[in-house]
Order: structure tokens, then C-alpha cells, then sequence
């Protein structure tokens, strides 16, 4: 697929780690490694909006497209 | 009695349908128990033809007036004694004939092929049994399913086109021993149920993995 998921670029950047993520936006650990690893297919605009609170970050920032 | 058949459903579809199939299969082996008697009855009380060298055998010709409206044979109806006028579909006949060595190759494939198809009579119920297992434990999309569903279709398929062609087999081997001045041969006809069931079951194993595939993008929608 050619969109990226620059989640982990975001938690490095904001020094945080999976689980206390998880634990933020509610989301499992197990999904939000899916999102992170760039194995998932789609994401909810809900996840998209819970991460971006606790980034503090745009969606832009989270997801990327390369050709 | 609407209750019972609400939550009965699945067990009264499945045992409909085990009872059809069983109709059908053993329809046939009723049709066929006559040949079989007839062919047994010919091996065992033909000392002449045995003592020969040669066996009779038994010969299902389908046949097709050349001209319908030339009605060459005759029976008498014994209601009125009127003699009928009739035009033959199908004759068997019984007698010894040297076969060709083509016409042997083709039995000895016809020999095969019933062995095969036998097997597939057995997997067939097999496989439609394991599959209404697994929805009757709510598996629905998944892998196993789809895999026993397409070998179902398969399996129909394989029925079909094998008796087709165990029916253009016969004849061959017809052909290359009787021709006939009022009639010519032609081949039997297989019941192309069979083939729509095999092409309906093949239809609903991809619409379960398209289902497949969807619930496996739901899965990984975070």
C-alpha cells in the first residue's frame, strides 16, 4: 500500500511509548502495534482523531503517500 | 411448528438434502441393479458363448429416427389388438462382437472412470456433511470452509463431466459395432443438474471469500 503510517516517527518524536499510548486513546496494544508495523487497512476517523489529541499532531503528520 | 422449524432449520435443510442426494444416487443404482442382474445372469449362464471364447454382452443403444416420419417398427396393442406404428429410443441388445482395439482402450478407461466416480459418489456427502459441522459451530468465513465448498463444486463438476464422458465412451464403442439404415446412434443424455449444482456451490465458495477477504479488512481496521 502505498500510504505510510508514520505512527512510530510521532511516538519517538513525543517520547512515548505503545502501551501508554494504548492505554490514552484506548485502543489495544496489539492494534495499535498493526497501525504502527503499517499491517492495517483502514483506519476510523475516531482513532485518527484520539491519536492526533494525544500527539498533539495533524493526521498529515501520521500518514504519508509515496508512489 | 413454526418454533421447531425457526430453530431446526439447518438440520431439516440438511437432512432434505442428504435425503435428495440419497434419491438420486440410489435411483440410479436401482436403474442400473437390472443391467447388473443381467449382466451377471450373462456371464454365469452363457456356456455356450463361454465355451466359445466369447462372452455376450450387453449393448445400450441410443438411437434417432434418420427420417421421423418413415416409422419403420411396429407393436401391437394388445388392448385392441392394433398393430402401433413406434420409432425406437433406446435398444438393448445382447450379443458377442469382436471389439476393436480402440473400443477396448475405451473400456478399460469406462472401468476407470466408475471406479473414480464411485469415490467422488462417497466424498460428496462427505464433504457437504463437514461443511454443515462447521456452520452448525458458527464457522461461516473461513478458510476450511471455502476449501470443502470448492471441492464440493469440483466434485459436482467431476460427476458431470464424467458421465458425459463415460456416455460418449459408450458411444464410441457403439458406434464402431452397430450402424443402422433407418436409425443412426446418438449419445446419452446426463441429467445437467449436476453441473448447475456444481457451478451454484463453486458461485457461493467465492461469494464466502470475497466475504473472506471483507472481514479480514474489518479485522484490521484499527
Amino acid at each position: 500500500m502505498s500510504i505510510i503510517v508514520n505512527l512510530d516517527v510521532m511516538m519517538a518524536k513525543r517520547k512515548i511509548s505503545l502501551n501508554e499510548l494504548s492505554e490514552r486513546v484506548e485502543i489495544t496494544p496489539a492494534n495499535l502495534s498493526i497501525l504502527k508495523t503499517g499491517k492495517a487497512k483502514a483506519i476510523r476517523f475516531t482513532t485518527l482523531e484520539a491519536i492526533c489529541k494525544e500527539l498533539l499532531c495533524q493526521p498529515g503528520d501520521l500518514l504519508e503517500w509515496k508512489e | 411448528m413454526a418454533t421447531i422449524f425457526k430453530t431446526k432449520r439447518l438440520s431439516i435443510l440438511t437432512l432434505l438434502a442428504g435425503l435428495t442426494y440419497a434419491f438420486l444416487v440410489i435411483s440410479s443404482f436401482v436403474i442400473g441393479a437390472d443391467d447388473f442382474k443381467r449382466g451377471y445372469e450373462g456371464a454365469t449362464k452363457s456356456d455356450v458363448y463361454v465355451s466359445s471364447g466369447n462372452n455376450p454382452d450387453y449393448y445400450y443403444l441410443n438411437l434417432k429416427p434418420k427420417n421421423v416420419s418413415n416409422l419403420t417398427d411396429s407393436l401391437v396393442n394388445m388392448k385392441d389388438n392394433r398393430v402401433i406404428r413406434l420409432m425406437s429410443n433406446s435398444v438393448i441388445t445382447i450379443d458377442s462382437y469382436k471389439l476393436s482395439t480402440s473400443a477396448k482402450w475405451y473400456q478399460a478407461f469406462q472401468i476407470i472412470l466408475a471406479f473414480l466416480l464411485l469415490i467422488i459418489y462417497i466424498t460428496i456427502p462427505i464433504h457437504f456433511y463437514r461443511f454443515i459441522i462447521l456452520i452448525n459451530e458458527n464457522v461461516f468465513f473461513e478458510k476450511e470452509n471455502i476449501s470443502l465448498l470448492r471441492r464440493l463444486g469440483f466434485e459436482l463438476l467431476i460427476v458431470y463431466f464424467g458421465n458425459v464422458l463415460y456416455n460418449f465412451t459408450n458411444y464410441k464403442i457403439n458406434s464402431s459395432l452397430f450402424s443402422f439404415s433407418e436409425y443412426k446412434l446418438v449419445m446419452d443424455y446426463f441429467d445437467g443438474i449436476w453441473l448447475l449444482f456444481g457451478i451454484v456451490v463453486l458461485l457461493i465458495a467465492e461469494i464466502l471469500a470475497k466475504a473472506l477477504i471483507l472481514k479480514e479488512d474489518q479485522k484490521l481496521t484499527i
